[in-house]
């Protein structure tokens, strides 16, 4: 799926403080992006807007040449839950359910968790951690944690994966775990995928790199 | 989403069975309590329309009013000022035309039965012992027609009081506080009009002190040939079809005819009152419930929500729309409510049902000697309709400003 930013801006607070000036990009279907750059050069707040989680106070985004701020809200989360994964930095796990009732968390909306069951324990057999189905996020270690979080993104094969940091909160091990499994992700589903890292190493498996330097792009 | 609500209120144990506990107990409580109260009014109020009559036909005994008696002697005169105001009262204490009562009432189709009495206040004597009792004489057929009396009866029945002359049934308590037994003859005294014995051949328990230890019952010829006064009838007791309808019979009667009509709800008009009072006592209750179980879900489902704000991103960030949300959190609160008042339902009919074994002491409020409880359906439909309801309530404010929550003002603020 093709994502447009044309002239995204975003402005906070009072007096309207703008973060980011204009952006306008194209990412074509099955890219590997990255989005880098310093702390508050905007990265997050674009990857939000880019994802439907956050509006832009001016410019527009399309999927697929769509406006996704013309979309009603049912239209939004319909296409939140079957087209987008979202990875963030904290792995945001439920932790009254079990590892493989939280990766079927999304088909959960449409009652379609029996349908994935197969799907969902293929991906943590994936991610090696099919052994640990049943047990609680708590009981799992941070990279484990975030493993289960990208297969949770991935159960319904969303065209494009936002993931935010998702190597922020790991080890070097486990952070390279991780990067690994989006690559591949990449590689075998074709799914496009939006990462911010800071990690010039793990921007550089990227196919290409968008670096924002103070809310415009560098 | 009720799998997910299900599972938050199980990870936290320990705050569910607490809130579970205060709708439990907030229910059966109101179901114990309204059970006695109603138990008792019901008691009561099958006392006052069955086991008594639905209206009552008296003499009017009135007190004298100086207005009433000014236009009766000066019409025209609006200049009267009174030396001494005139008092007093007037009236009979016999009813006047008693053939055209009883034609009256033969003749209305909303009259099922009817019966005529002789109120007389009598000195009972048995030995020493001496006491002031009512008598009252009864046609026992036509009195059986109207009254409920054979359930109350101990020793005997009413039917015997046709068997023969200067027979009674007497109050158990009477009897007893008299020391005399069934067989025995009291003495029945009207002053200077004599006396006469009569043979107590059965006894009665009400279940009310004041009545079980001071009316006599006898024949209605018996207690006019004592009150030496052949065909004088005092009051008319009457059972109409519908016993709704007593106030609106009552009063068409009253304004008719120069006797006093009342209707069971104007006889008994003070405990009637007291019913209120309950009522008011039983719904203060309700409130009490709902404001117990409503402040307990609502303090858990806001800390709650405070708690599970990352997880309400993720489940937006994921496709849940903020009606999912807001129903994830609202189910939670009405399965509280549910369970909560379903138990309570439960142990406030058990408790019911062991209240209504308990014996009472004589004199006190009973049906066959047990604690009167009512088990009415409405008390257990009123208790867990109360209790969902009010969970349910309660969730939706912090259910609802769990749907609000945006996930970028969540992450941001996080």
């Amino acid at each position: 799926m093709k994502i447009e930013a044309r002239g995204i801006k975003k402005s906070f607070g009072m007096p309207p403080q703008e973060v980011l000036h204009g952006i306008d990009f194209i990412i074509n279907s099955g890219e590997f992006i990255a989005l880098t750059g310093r702390s508050g050069s905007g990265k997050s707040t674009l990857l939000y807007i880019l994802s439907t989680l956050d509006q832009a106070s001016e410019g527009k985004v399309l999927f697929d040449d769509e406006d996704a701020s013309t979309w009603d809200s049912k239209k939004v989360h319909a296409f939140r839950n079957q087209k987008l994964g979202f990875v963030f930095q904290f792995h945001y796990l439920l932790p009254e359910l079990s590892v493989l009732e939280n990766v079927l968390l999304p088909t959960m909306k449409t009652h379609a968790e029996e349908k994935n069951k197969t799907r969902a324990m293929e991906l943590l057999d994936i991610f090696g951690i099919a052994d640990k189905a049943a047990r609680f996020s708590g009981q799992l270690s941070g990279g484990e944690q975030q493993r289960v979080a990208i297969a949770r993104s991935m159960i319904l094969r969303p065209k494009i994966l936002f993931a935010d940091e998702p190597t922020g909160n790991l080890d070097t091990h486990n952070g390279d775990l991780v990067m690994n499994q989006l690559k591949k992700i990449h590689e075998e589903e074709k799914t496009t995928i939006v990462l911010i890292t800071h990690d010039p190493d793990f921007a550089k498996l990227a196919g290409r790199q968008i670096n924002l330097i103070d809310g415009s792009i560098g | 989403m009720n799998f997910l609500a299900i599972r938050y209120l199980l990870s936290k144990k320990k705050q569910t069975i607490l809130t579970l506990l205060g709708i439990t107990l907030g229910t059966a409580g109101y179901i114990s309590i309204s059970g006695i109260m109603l138990g008792f009014q019901t008691y009561l109020l099958d006392q006052f329309i069955n086991s008594d009559c639905h209206v009552r036909i008296q003499a009017r005994d009135e007190p004298v009013t100086e207005p009433e008696v000014r236009n009766l002697l000066f019409p025209e005169g609006n200049s009267i000022h009174w030396i001494t105001p005139p008092s007093g009262r007037r009236g009979e204490d016999n009813i006047d035309n008693v053939p055209g009562w009883t034609e009256r009432l033969s003749k209305d189709p909303r009259v099922l039965a009817y019966a005529l009495q002789l109120q007389i206040p009598v000195i009972t004597q048995f030995a020493k012992v001496t006491t002031t009792t009512q008598l009252i004489g009864i046609n026992p057929d036509d009195q059986l027609r109207v009254s409920n009396l054979e359930p109350y009866m101990t020793v005997g029945s009413f039917k015997d009081l046709s068997k023969g002359a200067n027979q009674i049934m007497v109050g158990e308590a009477l009897l007893s506080k008299v020391g005399a037994r069934i067989g025995d003859y009291l003495v029945l005294s009207l002053g200077n009009k004599g006396s006469q014995p009569f043979k107590v051949i059965g006894t009665f328990k009400f279940g009310m002190k004041r009545t079980d230890e001071g009316t006599i019952y006898t024949r209605l010829v018996d207690a006019q040939s004592l009150n030496r006064s052949p065909s004088k009838v005092s009051d008319i007791t009457v059972k109409l079809i519908d016993p709704e309808i007593s106030l609106p019979f009552a009063q068409e009667l009253s304004a008719k005819s120069q006797e006093l009509v009342q209707s069971w709800e104007q006889i008994n008009e003070s405990t009637l009152s007291v019913f209120k009072t309950q009522d008011i006592v039983r719904y203060s209750m309700t409130i009490a419930i709902l404001v117990v179980a409503g402040f307990g879900i609502f303090n858990v489902l806001s800390m709650t929500v405070t708690q599970k704000r990352k997880e309400i991103a993720i489940l937006r960030s994921i496709g849940y729309e903020p009606f999912d949300i807001t129903e994830l959190f609202l189910l939670q609160g009405m399965i509280l409510g549910f369970i909560g008042g379903l138990i309570g339902l439960i142990i406030g009919f058990i408790i019911c049902k062991l209240l209504s074994t308990i014996e009472v002491s004589p004199g006190r409020a009973m049906g066959m000697g047990k604690m009167m409880i009512s088990f009415a359906p409405r008390i257990y439909l009123i208790g867990f309709t109360t209790a969902f309801a009010s969970s349910a309530f309660s969730s939706f404010i912090p259910a609802r400003s769990a749907g609000k929550m945006e996930p970028m003002d969540i992450m941001r603020s996080d």
